[in-house]
């Protein structure tokens, strides 16, 4: 269970990262996240819950909508070229000695 | 002459097999930045953030002492992810509202760059 708030927030930290994913320069990714910003700065001062619950629709469906297929991933995060890559192996498969295979 | 062979080919030292020490086997260079480098770098990323021109960022500031409201902190967060190469998943996102927080989440975060 997460407060409005932080929903808010996770939808608008996701769509600025498609954002940036979709950005070709650093200048088209800040006009583009600012334009975002101001959306949903606007949408804070609504007090009527109706409206409320209907502005986070727009930004869940914006941020589905704008879901880059290839996003960045950081190399070491799920997903990333080096995740789970060379995993440290079993101890009885580096020193055999003294191990009891569990039959 | 047969003697003499036997003798060198016996003479060859042969490997020893030595179990060697129980070290933590492939350990990488995980987690070799300092505080504070982290600390830096940190206070770098958020002294450059538009709305913090003209103020003092320390490592024991506040978001909110900044006037930085929740959409601020997602923005900080999201450069301070491109700067050390991490990703910060939403659970703990949530939880950073400051400087030293930011920081002590880094020093715990092997995988920061």
């Amino acid at each position: 269970m997460i407060t409005h708030a932080q929903r808010v927030v996770r939808l608008y930290r996701k769509s600025i990262k498609s954002i940036r994913d979709y950005s070709e320069d650093y200048d088209m990714f800040l006009l583009s996240a600012g334009d975002l910003r101001s959306a949903v700065k606007e949408g804070a001062k609504e007090t009527n819950p109706f409206v409320v619950q209907k502005l986070v629709k727009d930004l869940e469906d914006f941020s589905i909508y704008w879901e880059h297929p290839d996003p960045y991933i950081p190399c070491d995060a799920v997903g990333g070229t080096k995740w789970q890559r060379n995993t440290p192996p079993a101890k009885y498969v580096v020193d055999p000695t003294n191990h009891v295979l569990e039959i | 002459m047969i003697r003499n062979t036997f003798r060198l080919i016996s003479n060859v030292s042969r490997p020893t097999f030595v179990s060697a020490k129980q070290s933590p086997f492939m350990s990488r260079n995980y987690g070799t930045l300092s505080e504070k480098e982290i600390t830096d770098r940190v206070i770098n990323i958020i002294s450059n953030y538009d709305k913090t021109q003209g103020k003092t960022v320390t490592p024991t500031t506040t978001f909110k002492e900044l006037g930085l409201d929740s959409l601020d902190a997602a923005d900080i967060l999201v450069a301070v992810e491109e700067e050390f190469g991490i990703e910060i998943p939403d659970e703990d996102a949530d939880r950073i509202a400051s400087t030293a927080e930011t920081i002590t989440y880094l020093r715990k975060t092997p995988t920061a760059k």
